[in-house]
């Protein structure tokens, strides 16, 4: 670096936070992503544009520093792992990812180009990385595993549902993540003396069957896990909770809006928005080793009235007053 | 005459003579090491105010808390509040004017109502009420989130203290996004002169004891002094600024190896 450049280095740094620190002139940074889920999915797209406003923050602008290249998987594991390869055949300086299945792909084709994921439930048991604090390979990220969010739900769901005597924990035993919040969901149905319900689905006719049998008798409620499985098929999970009178917790915000009662969960826009500083970083020379694996610190809840009306049941004031958003 | 009249004088006068240019230059290094100086404790004095308003804004929010005599409905809601609305904030005890936990929240788990918890004794209780605020010293979640306990006591002795787990990251991004030339680093020590924030997540783990190393004893005895040259423990020179964090009582360091900045300044 010559005398001006760390001049300016530090007259540009000093006021913090900084706006553009990208360097100028540089030859066109190349970032791959990987999306698991479909193109024309609202939030995947919320997601999307989150993550490049707040590159353009840090001085990275698509077209003119940076390049994208965006792979779509439409939800299908297959189809991810064939895009992993793809995305690595490209040779990006870094590569974005979301959800366990898309990293797991991607680590197993690359141990060089840097991998940055968002929305992984559990990265050291996906084996992901080998520590958190330092995560020593080519990958590190934002994780998701709060152990203790199955007691948050459920607690949620026996505030909102009165009477609440049996709940059922659905996941899909495939996406390998319902074993995290398994523990204190248990740990809260024992003390809020409800019969804890293990309900693994693969199918909507799977899910059909759950929802119906649940809701055969009052007292029945539902707590949705975050996997790769449950988001794409939110519309069969809604419309059977909506059909048999069932009161139902999620975790992603996305079920609420599109009708399901209540969401709960890490604000997945703010954690696309916060990996951009890991990303940035990595473009300048850190190495993804060095950098601690983090969690969200924003979570969101979302109510839908409209759902709790047709459901007969009413919102306890408190709840709706610190909601981030109600559905009328 | 001051030095640059002096130097133009001489500029003018004797233009033929390379005393000029050597004059000339050596004035642009002190100008180009004023600079630096000068970088160095802009830096340090944004930081640590960055910092300060982070930890001010968390202060207040937990007051809210606080305000009103104990109700159980109004603290969970307050509490509730206090939780989407503050990302730093991952949990929050309200405890009572005894320094029993009344309401446990978090974003993370289900309400605890009236735990057993006495903490009467735990300086969380003792030294909120002594003086209003505590700060915790830093810790590690999964050895990798830095954290503090934040207490706050309510203005009237019946608000009883409410005490948040305050996770720091931000602070660390402050530190990390800290460039100075190719090996200067920005970094803080606590109170107790352990070392707590460092872009090296392995140094900011192991908490070192630095309380004496030249650059800390120096920042604590002429605290007026902003940037300093000291030799670190390997006798390696060092220009150093510092500003401190008044709340917490730490110090936020940015220092630059001298040969590097002097190299840079040539």
């Amino acid at each position: 670096m010559r005398r001006r450049e760390f001049i300016a280095g530090l007259g540009g740094s000093v006021a913090w936070p900084l706006a553009a620190r990208a360097q100028q002139g540089d030859r066109m940074r190349r970032i791959g992503m990987l999306r698991p889920f479909d193109e024309n999915d609202p939030v995947a797209k919320s997601q999307l544009s989150a993550f490049a406003q707040a590159l353009a923050g840090f001085g990275w602008t698509d077209g003119r520093n940076v390049r994208m290249d965006l792979r779509w998987a439409g939800g299908d594991i297959n189809r991810i792992r064939a895009l992993a390869q793809e995305l690595v055949g490209l040779q990006p300086d870094i590569i974005m990812t979301n959800t366990t299945p898309a990293a797991v792909a991607l680590r197993r084709e690359t141990q060089t180009i840097p991998i940055v994921f968002v929305g992984v439930n559990d990265p050291v048991a996906s084996g992901l990385v080998a520590r958190l604090d330092r995560p020593s390979g080519n990958i590190t990220g934002f994780a998701l595993v709060e152990a203790s969010l199955g007691g948050k739900w459920l607690g949620l769901l026996s505030e909102i549902a009165p009477g609440l005597k049996r709940a059922a924990i659905m996941f899909n035993p495939d996406a390998g993540t319902v074993s995290t919040y398994m523990p204190s969901f248990e740990a809260a149905a024992r003390s809020l003396k409800v019969e804890p319900i293990v309900a693994p689905v693969r199918s909507d006719a799977e899910i059909e069957t759950t929802i119906i049998t649940l809701g055969r008798e009052p007292g029945g409620g539902l707590v949705v896990m975050p996997d790769i499985f449950t988001p794409a098929h939110r519309a069969p999970i809604i419309s059977a909770a909506a059909r048999n009178n069932l009161p139902a917790v999620y975790s992603l915000s996305v079920f609420a809006r599109d009708g399901g009662l209540l969401s709960y969960g890490a604000d997945l826009v703010d954690t696309w928005r916060r990996a951009v500083t890991y990303v940035d970083r990595i473009l300048r020379g850190a190495k993804p080793g060095d950098l601690p694996v983090q969690f969200p610190t924003k979570f969101e809840m979302v109510v839908n009235l409209k759902t709790a009306k047709a459901l007969g049941l009413t919102i306890p004031p408190n709840l709706l007053a610190v909601a981030d958003e109600v559905i009328e | 005459m001051n030095r640059r009249e002096f130097i133009t004088f001489l500029g003018g006068a004797v233009t033929a003579f390379p005393i000029t240019w050597l004059a000339a230059r050596a004035l642009q290094n002190d100008q180009i090491r004023a600079l630096q100086l000068r970088a160095l404790r802009l830096q340090a004095e944004n930081a640590s105010s960055t910092i300060e308003q982070f930890i001010k804004g968390i202060e207040s929010q937990v007051g809210w808390n606080t305000r009103l005599p104990w109700s159980t409905d109004q603290r969970k809601f307050d509490g509730l509040r206090t939780l989407l609305q503050v990302p730093a904030i991952t949990e929050l005890s309200q405890l009572d004017s005894d320094g029993k936990e009344r309401l446990r929240q978090s974003k993370h788990g289900m309400d605890v109502p009236n735990s057993p918890i006495d903490l009467s004794h735990e300086p969380k209780f003792t030294e909120a009420m002594a003086k209003k605020v505590y700060y915790g010293p830093v810790y590690f979640r999964r050895e990798s989130e830095p954290y503090m306990t934040l207490a706050l006591a309510g203005i009237r002795r019946d608000g009883g203290v409410s005490v948040a787990e305050v996770n720091l990251k931000l602070i660390w991004d402050v530190i990390s996004q800290i460039k100075v030339g190719e090996h200067g680093v920005a970094y803080i020590v606590d109170a107790e002169g352990r070392l707590i924030f460092h872009p090296d997540i392995d140094l900011q783990l192991a908490q070192t004891d630095m309380s004496q190393f030249p650059q800390v004893v120096a920042a604590r005895a002429t605290p007026t002094q902003p940037v300093q040259v000291v030799k670190d423990i390997n006798g390696r020179k060092l220009l150093v600024a510092h500003a401190a964090v008044e709340s917490p009582r730490w110090l936020l360091f940015v220092e630059i190896p001298l040969d590097e900045a002097s190299a840079l300044a040539e």
